[in-house]
């Protein structure tokens, strides 16, 4: 079959599955927030939420739901029909490429002269410009991890142990703006490390001609080290399991108690009830 | 014939190309385990499963409110732990972690986590894909942020299981939906407001990413899967990657589903898809050696470093001595150009594990069927009903009784001229003295006195003596029982101290019942099965909700008139019933109250 031919049909199958998903995903969605501020809107102690309610909304959605199913697995169907074969593609990130030109670079240990010295200067100074960058990201989000564990720690934060979720939503209008712009960032920055990386490739190619890539090595390349590691890690979770069902509390209970309590009883927030 | 031999083959064919992988059976094996009690999401009498083997954490995303589910979910716990500030508790859950990410790592995500089957499934929807690119690698730490919240909150602040209630969809799906879905817990839909829509609305924002966003919730959501990527470099089990074989050539990392810097890292769930695309098999599974042969291996993309250079379309030795590549048209190129002319390693024959072929699936089916028998068949039902109460609106209300924390507990040392406690009394009625230290009497005057009759606001002095000095504590308990309705309308509110919404709606009560001025019956109690008295009484005060002039009880487990097995008894907070003047049961409800929902209630039974 025609590769492009069967790509083609793949393709607004699958769009049209997207459309769908969404707009299933959207009637869910509306439903529900019909259901809750209908229920609001008919004042104090009126029934928001009832298995009746609910059974009407979802009968409402269930024909599209049932229309859905079926042509999910009818896109399936064509999926398989119009099959086609892609090769294994490379990972073709410009900084995934810049670091593995960076492996080589390791091998060379002297100076770089003659004509790859202008290239190297290039080198160092596209390596300094994605310093600053990464350093203006740490800093952005240090900034919002401190601004959190300061708003954490402030006596007046926390303060009416009676409404939690008020107190949870207050932090949320506070930190949250924070870590948005931080992340907002990081994102901007990435994106310029990358243009920055891909506009050095060429030259970085020429710079590394002919050198060998150098794994260094981490802490998790040693073996017995790890050995070492593995066992402690492993002595430290069983002592931690036989001091948790050993030791008791104030109140002579000890941890399995405490864990089988909260499993065997049904925490109705927990799982979004109320 | 021919035709219908033809039809048949390629059925046969169809089933043989989209049978299920290993490891797609392994991850409905688990799921299948972990919820064992299949008998919970048909048993109406039943909410969920209740016995002892819950005291352990399934390695994966499973909810303990799941009808299904026969162990207990390693998150939830880890928070429950944080916010009772209780050390036993916190080590034994820390233990299971570090064991569970030592053995595996995130081996759990890729093959035993029920959550990462159901993406997976659903990700299998054919439709245009998100592939990771920066935004979802700088995304993927959110997870991270989340799992500080995770500890910090609970830790700080008793009372929140932040992630559970705020974000979890598993809770949602499995415990919130799979509960509602039984027409016998109808009455939970009572409970329902703000935080199930806002969860709800949630859960389905995720089920719709991850139809094109593989993973959506392990990759920027999970912080189950956080704490086990810390473990994935040095876990026992997992993928890793040999340095010195690998070509650098990105074919891993542009088959791996995943937000990867680096092939093993802990963004890896262990899927080995990147093994089978590596042309010089430098990505094997940890533990391999002990599992295959060592032998000369058939490499699934290549036989010998000449066939890599074949593949490749370059002649080898292009450019170097000894192992070398040159990369160079990587980012573009299909073709990678490699010359390798090491021979390779000697790889790990899969001829030799026959035994494991045989022996792995007749464990695997013998546990989980032993499983299925004995939580669905042999396991008696559990007694705990359905449903928010055993009452009903419009009932008798049947004979109960409970003890009251009249008086805060007090510790003193006793000494032999006696130490002296002063305190003013609640309630009126008969005060039991209970004295931790058996050889401590309580004195008032000269009179050895284990009760009083004291009157609402009455100041007692007693003196505490011991021979020799002695630490102990003392408690001072009164009664209520049905015999002191008096006619007042009474409103019970069945609470737990781990119950956000149980605790936001106290002062609610308090402030309603200085609102009646003392006309009605107000008392919260508690279940003795869950949290001991001095728990309680501490959290209490902590609050202050000591001062509080409404009632704080408790119920005795032995006694038969126990309040919460004859009204509320049921295994999900919060409920508040209320007993009209006439002595029937006026309203039951399940889940937190406002202050003027609750006043809308109780003049419904006043006047009633
Ligand atoms: S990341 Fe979380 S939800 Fe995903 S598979 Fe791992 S434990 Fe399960
Ligand atoms: S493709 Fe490889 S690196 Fe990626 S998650 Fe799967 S096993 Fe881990
Ligand atoms: S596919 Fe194999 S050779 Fe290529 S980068 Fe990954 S591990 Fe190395």
């Amino acid at each position: 079959m025609d590769k492009v031919f069967a790509l083609k049909i793949r393709k607004i199958f699958g769009w049209i599955t997207v459309g769908l998903t969404v707009f299933l995903g959207a009637l869910f969605l509306g439903n529900v927030l019909d259901i809750y501020f209908t229920g609001k809107a008919k004042g104090v102690g009126a029934v928001v939420y009832s298995r009746e309610i609910a059974s009407q909304h979802l009968a409402t959605i269930l024909p599209f739901f049932i229309f859905y199913v079926v042509w999910v697995i009818a896109v399936l169907v064509i999926y398989t029909k119009f099959k086609v074969d892609t090769k294994p593609s490379v990972y073709s990130e410009p900084v995934y490429i810049f670091k593995r030109y960076q492996k080589r670079l390791i091998s060379a240990n002297a100076l770089f002269e003659g004509d790859r010295e202008p290239l190297f200067a290039q080198y160092n100074s596209v390596l300094d410009k994605i310093k600053k960058l990464k350093i203006i990201t740490l800093a952005v989000w240090a900034v919002a991890i401190i601004a959190f564990l300061v708003y954490m720690f402030l006596p007046s934060s926390f303060t009416d142990k009676n409404h939690a979720t008020e107190e949870v939503l207050r932090m949320a209008y506070i930190v949250l703006p924070i870590f948005m712009v931080a992340f907002a960032v990081n994102i901007v920055c990435n994106y310029v490390i990358s243009n920055i990386c891909n506009g050095f490739l060429p030259s970085f190619k020429d710079l590394t001609k002919g050198l060998k890539p150098v794994n260094t090595s981490r802490f998790y390349d040693n073996k017995k080290f790890i050995l070492i590691l593995r066992i402690v890690i492993i002595f430290i979770g069983a002592l931690f399991i036989i001091l948790g069902i050993a030791l008791k509390d104030n109140d002579g209970k000890n941890g399995v108690f405490y864990v089988l309590q909260k499993a065997i009883n049904i925490c109705t927030e927990c799982i979004g009830l109320g | 014939m021919a035709k219908i031999k033809g039809f048949f083959i390629k059925i046969w064919q169809w089933l043989k190309d989209h049978a299920p992988t290993r490891r797609r059976i392994i991850q409905v094996y688990s799921a299948l385990l972990f919820n064992a009690n299949i008998k919970g999401f048909f048993k109406p009498n039943e909410i969920i499963y209740t016995g002892n083997t819950k005291v352990m954490c399934v390695p994966g995303l499973n909810c303990y409110s799941c009808p299904g589910a026969v162990g207990a979910c390693p998150l939830g716990s880890l928070q429950n732990a944080l916010l009772l500030h209780s050390k036993p508790t916190i080590m034994y859950i820390l233990g299971i972690l570090v064991l569970f990410g030592m053995f595996l790592g995130r081996t759990i995500c890729g093959f035993l986590c029920p959550m990462g089957l159901f993406q997976e499934l659903l990700h299998k929807i054919r439709s245009p894909k998100l592939k990771k690119n920066k935004v979802t690698r700088v995304l993927s730490y959110f997870k991270y942020v989340l799992l500080a919240l995770l500890i910090i909150i609970p830790l700080l602040y008793k009372g929140i299981p932040f992630f559970c209630k705020y974000i979890c969809p598993a809770g949602t799906f499995e415990g919130g939906i799979g509960i509602l879905s039984e027409a016998a817990n109808s009455d939970f839909f009572a409970m329902l407001d703000y935080l199930f829509t806002w969860k709800f609305a949630l859960l389905v924002i995720f089920i719709v990413a991850c139809v094109f966003i593989f993973r959506f919730f392990c990759r920027f959501i999970c912080p189950l899967g956080a704490i086990y990527g810390f473990f994935n470099k040095i876990a026992l089990l997992g993928i890793k990657l040999d340095k010195d074989e690998c070509i650098d050539c990105g074919k891993c990392i542009d088959a791996c589903p995943m937000d990867i810097k680096k092939v093993g890292d802990h963004e890896c769930i262990a899927c080995g898809k990147c093994v089978d695309v590596c042309p010089v098999n430098a990505i094997s599974w940890k533990g391999s050696k002990f599992i295959f042969k060592n032998k000369e291996a058939k490499n699934p993309v290549v036989d010998s470093p000449i066939d890599i250079a074949k593949l490749k379309n370059v002649p080898a030795n292009t450019e170097a001595e000894n192992r070398q590549v040159t990369a160079e048209n990587t980012s573009t190129s299909q073709e990678v150009k490699t010359a390798i002319n090491k021979p390779q390693k000697p790889k790990y024959s899969r001829q030799n594990k026959l035994w494991l072929k045989i022996t792995a699936p007749i464990v695997a089916t013998v546990v989980l069927v032993s499983a299925l028998v004995y939580y669905n068949i042999i396991l008696k039902p559990d007694p705990m009903p359905s449903g928010s109460s055993v009452v009903q609106v419009g009932d008798e209300v049947p004979s109960f009784s409970l003890e009251l924390y009249n008086v805060p507990q007090a510790t003193l040392t006793a000494t032999p001229t006696g130490v002296s406690h002063s305190f003013t009394a609640k309630f009126d009625g008969d005060l039991k003295i209970q004295i931790s230290a058996n050889n401590v009497k309580a004195f008032n005057g000269d009179v050895e006195v284990s009760s009083l009759v004291v009157n609402k606001g009455d100041v007692v002095n007693l003196t505490f003596k011991a021979d020799i000095n002695t630490e102990f504590t003392v408690y001072f308990i009164s009664y209520f029982d049905t015999t002191k309705l008096n006619g007042k309308v009474t409103v019970i509110n069945f609470w737990q101290e781990t119950c956000d919404p149980c605790v936001a709606e106290i002062p609610h009560f308090e402030d309603l019942y200085d609102f009646y001025n003392g006309q009605i019956n107000m008392i919260a109690i508690n279940d003795d099965d869950d949290y001991t008295r001095r728990r309680i009484q501490a959290f209490i005060d902590a609050r202050g909700w000591g001062d509080y002039d409404m009632m704080f009880g408790r119920c005795l487990p032995d006694d038969v008139f126990n309040a919460f097995k004859v009204l509320g008894g049921k295994n999900a907070y919060p409920i508040t019933v209320v007993i009209d003047t006439n002595g029937k049961v006026s309203n039951i409800t399940q889940g937190g109250l406002s202050y003027d929902e609750l006043k809308l209630i109780v003049e419904t039974a006043m006047v009633s």
